[in-house]
């Protein structure tokens, strides 16, 4: 049980302030049938646990989570190295527990905080405004979508969507449009795994979109062409582009510089682990002429009575608790806490670091791209670009992932449970392989090793 | 300011503070920060696409991260620091033993891509979690998934629409009472549904007659009902259950938004009001910190007629072990991943701690607090409603505003210089002035009581004259914080400075 700091004397006490005999007085207004069934049984549950035992309880339980050594799994979550400061600093209580910061004279910490994660994301995606945050990258690029709806005035105007967007993302984008709209219309992508540029050509005559998503890289780890992309489009169809990972902001060129007009994506790999799949942390960063349009919070700088520098919550009148039901967006938080991780582990990986950390993941997927096709297992789109990741076609696939996977070594993402049809198929043998900054040339030996043989 | 403010009675006093600019104003050219292993491949760079200019990061030593997050932090007022009767948000003490455990290498370090069978820990600790929410709230199942609770409402509402459509019934209407979060709208709207406003009677909760003129008025165009239980001014809706019954009589559905669940765990079960769907906010009642603003997590529990229509995919377990099952009815995913599933160990963790009957301890705590707190402060603040209170009430600024002309604001400034966190002010939007207090279960007697002096202080100087705290707070690192001039020209990053 933990610690409830009420003593007997004190409830006494409450209670005769309060003018009623029992605790339970307080309850009256519940309507007594209801208040009769409300039995529950927790089963084995019952009893509370004391920390120790919550230990014993849940070590037992995560020791089935760690059966493997390693493990090449990417496609939209990443794992990364995290400094100590990172996971020390988030735990300190005036971060940890502290509230949304709608009182700016006790919040400067968390406000001053957001403002440099925004400053962050404006600079590594080029462009002009980031807002403080969204609950991760599928949702970020749905909010973004129906940014692009708002804008064009119709909200229910046709969408774009590359087939090569993240699964998740796009059954996000499906679920949050589907209540107001069609869901986006994917392009295909061509047989060398980028966006079909033949295809998006008669879809923009036939459907007049008002936005067309892109990932880049793709969930394919192909850097699109987005400058060609760009020129496609018609001037009032927004490009929005989808990055489920801004590590390769360190390497390759902005979004921004090539023509996008919102970016979004998922920064969850700077700084904070993989979790199962969240709390991560959704960026949003756009142009200032879309500011109005904006969903989630922003932080602005200003000033204090006193004339000194300070930051505060801005532009509410775009969200729910002003302007209900024609709010942008019903989001209420933020991910403060993930943002503030991304914050304190892009100042301390720096502008070399950031650097460092790109050509890490890409010389490593280089190096495993050459030593997998030495044995035979070539890309599947060999002309990409690639970031960190891609697809490879892998003979005899679901044997050798089970016998690598019985050794502790997760080989990747098989492609075929993530599509159904005909991509299903032609997905059968395909392997989507990602590495991390934290893997040794001999980790990749191993793995290239097991795929190479059985 | 006065000088005679009673340093005795305060707890808030001027320690030494230390500025602190932005990371960025620390950087130096080529000091270098955090150090990656070294690279045991070929150096490889690309050369299509390259970037011609690099990210401006700062570039900054461990000790000048350090320094400046930990100064940053000092800016900050949290639970950890003191009482913060903060309305409608549960700001209740979080044990640590949650971050502890949900920072175990097993839970923290796992891909949701991992194969099922070397992740039955994570599916184990989903479905188990899932369980005993619907144990808490009477339904029948439970989906985890949604990311906060505005997901949670969002999630609920496509679930009532797509039953709606299964039984060739589009509908258009959305019942919310004035009473309601702001989200609750704004959900609707994002569900394909409007909002009908309904007024909330004279005792502050939401009478019949309303519910029946709505119904005579726009019959089976209405999809459901969206009512929160307590309401936002603490009130139980003692109707809930002949309410519920009116619209289960069109075919239409009862949502509840669980924000307020604190005050009635293990006392009232939402799916004996005749609830068909809710949602938790997981990182109030279950007590995860709130971060500065998340992240959250706002599971959805629902009766069985709603179920098939879960999100995707489903945790089952069987004589094998854990495994997915995906509907194929299902609205499709909400998040990505199960969830955020690192919120989800910690409200497991506090649930398994409580236990069953730690769990009703919960609400019988905070509504005892609340009254506590209520009958002090009803001797000095206008009470909005004389319906007895759950785990929050509502005063209002009425007494003081035609005494001496000084407003919630100014109160709720003045109460930080005592070392508090205001209350939630202005809302709910039906009291004008408003000051929704919740003191949460886990403030002793001793920090009511001060925090009582503290309002009693405050009072005390507006109806002496005294005091109009135009200028408050004072003591805090940063004074009135100019939020118009924010919004008036944004300056939304460092780039945007124009000094």
């Amino acid at each position: 049980m933990p610690s409830f700091p009420l003593t007997p004397d004190e409830e006494r006490r409450a209670l005769e302030v309060i003018g009623v005999q029992t605790i339970e007085d307080l309850f009256s207004s519940i309507p007594p049938q209801v208040r009769e069934r409300a039995k529950m049984d927790f089963g084995e549950a019952n009893a509370g646990l004391s920390e120790h035992e919550l230990r014993r309880y849940f070590d037992g339980i995560a020791k089935h989570n760690t059966q493997h050594t390693s493990h090449f799994l990417g496609g939209g979550v990443y794992d990364n190295i995290i400094p100590a400061i990172v996971n020390q600093l988030v735990l300190r209580g005036e971060f940890l527990t502290c509230y949304t910061p709608y009182q700016p004279e006790i919040s400067q910490g968390t406000l001053q905080a957001i403002f440099e994660f925004q400053t962050m994301i404006c600079r590594l995606t080029g462009m002009e405004v980031s807002n403080a945050s969204l609950y991760d990258g599928a949702s970020a690029t749905a909010e973004a979508v129906m940014m692009a709806q708002r804008i064009s005035g119709k909200p229910d105007a046709p969408i774009l969507m590359a087939a090569s967007t993240p699964p998740e993302y796009k059954t996000v984008v499906n679920t949050f449009l589907k209540c107001n709209s069609s869901p986006p219309i994917e392009v295909p992508w061509n047989k060398e795994g980028s966006l079909d540029e033949e295809k998006l050509k008669s879809l923009i005559a036939e459907h007049k979109p008002s936005a067309l998503v892109v990932a880049s890289p793709n969930y394919f780890g192909l850097i699109e062409p987005l400058d060609v992309i760009r020129k496609h489009l018609p001037a009032d169809c927004l490009l929005i582009v989808t990055m489920a990972d801004p590590s390769a902001l360190s390497l390759f060129e902005t979004p921004a510089a090539l023509g996008a007009d919102v970016v979004v994506g998922e920064a969850h790999q700077f700084g904070t682990p993989m979790l199962f799949g969240g709390p991560h942390v959704g960026f949003f960063a756009t142009k200032k002429k879309f500011l109005r349009n904006l969903p989630g919070r922003l932080v602005g700088e200003t000033v204090d009575d006193r004339g000194q520098r300070a930051y505060a919550l801005t532009l509410a009148t775009r969200e729910q608790h002003i302007r209900r039901e024609k709010a942008t967006s019903n989001i209420c938080t933020n991910q403060g806490l993930i943002a503030l991780r991304t914050t304190i582990y892009l100042s301390f990986l720096g502008k070399q670091g950031l650097i460092q950390l790109g050509e890490m993941n890409y010389s490593l997927f280089d190096y495993l791209k050459e030593s997998l096709a030495s044995h035979g297992i070539p890309l599947k789109f060999k002309k990409g670009l690639h970031y960190r990741e891609g697809v490879f076609e892998v003979p005899n696939l679901s044997v050798r992932f089970d016998k690598l996977t019985a050794n502790g070594i997760v080989p990747g993402i098989c492609l075929s449970q993530k599509y159904s049809g005909s991509q299903r198929e032609e997905f059968e043998n395909a392997l989507l392989v990602c590495v991390h900054p934290g893997h040794t040339r001999a980790e990749i030996d191993a793995l290239v090793e097991g795929l190479s043989h059985g | 300011m006065d000088k005679g403010m009673d340093q005795n009675k305060s707890l808030g006093t001027q320690g030494l503070v230390l500025r602190e600019a932005t990371i960025f104003e620390r950087s130096a050219a080529g000091r270098k920060g955090f150090g990656l292993p070294p690279l045991d491949v070929p150096l490889k760079k690309p050369s299509l696409y390259k970037r011609t200019h690099a990210a401006e990061l700062p570039e900054v030593s461990e000790l000048d991260v350090v320094r400046h997050f930990t100064r940053l932090s000092s800016w900050n007022y949290s639970i950890d620091t003191g009482t913060f009767p903060l309305g409608s948000c549960t700001m209740k003490y979080n044990p640590r033993i949650n971050e502890e455990i949900a920072a175990l290498p097993g839970f923290a370090n796992i891909h949701p891509d991992m194969p099922v069978e070397l992740c039955q820990g994570a599916l184990e600790v989903v479905h188990t979690l899932e369980g005993l929410l619907g144990e808490i709230a009477g339904l029948d199942e439970v989906s985890a998934q949604p990311a906060a609770g505005a997901v949670g409402e969002f999630t609920g509402l496509s679930l009532i629409h797509a039953f709606h459509a299964q039984h060739n019934s589009p509908r258009k209407y959305v019942l919310v009472p004035d009473t309601a979060h702001g989200t609750n709208p704004a959900s609707c709207t994002l569900a394909g549904y409007q909002t009908i406003t309904l007024p909330s009677g004279p005792k502050g909760i939401l009478d019949i007659e309303p519910v029946q003129a709505a119904i005579q008025k726009y019959g089976r165009d209405i999809a459901a009902l969206m009512v929160t239980n307590p309401n936002t001014l603490g009130l139980f809706e003692s109707n809930i259950s002949q309410i519920s019954e009116l619209l289960h009589g069109i075919g239409a559905q009862v949502y509840m938004d669980g924000a307020n669940m604190n005050a009635i765990v293990g006392m009232a079960r939402p799916g004996d009001m005749g609830v068909d769907v809710m949602h938790f906010n997981l990182h109030k009642t279950f007590s995860t910190p709130h971060g500065g603003g998340g992240p959250g997590a706002g599971p959805v529990a629902v009766r069985s007629h709603l179920a098939p229509f879960l999100p995707n995919p489903r945790v089952r377990k069987s004589s094998a072990g854990y495994s997915y099952e995906w509907l194929p009815n299902s609205i499709g995913k909400v998040k990505s991943g199960l969830g955020n599933f690192g919120v989800l160990v910690r409200a497991l963790c506090y649930i398994r701690h409580h236990g069953r009957d730690g769990v009703t301890r919960i609400a019988k705590n905070s509504v005892l607090n609340a009254n506590y707190l209520r009958a002090h402060l009803s001797k000095i603040f206008q009470l909005a409603y004389e319906t007895p209170s759950f785990h929050e009430f509502v005063v209002s600024d009425s007494r003081q505003l035609k005494s001496h002309n000084v407003k919630t604001l100014q109160i709720a400034k003045a109460l930080i210089d005592h070392g508090f966190h205001p209350p939630t002010i202005y809302f709910p939007l039906v009291v004008p002035g408003a000051m929704l207090m919740e003191p949460t279960e886990t403030e002793s007697l001793q920090d009511l009581d001060k925090l009582v002096e503290a309002f009693q202080d405050i009072v005390h100087r507006i109806e002496s004259g005294k005091e109009t705290f135009d200028n408050a707070p004072t003591k805090t690192v940063v004074g009135r914080v100019d939020e118009a001039a924010a919004a008036r020209r944004p300056v939304l990053s460092l780039d945007d400075r124009t000094l």
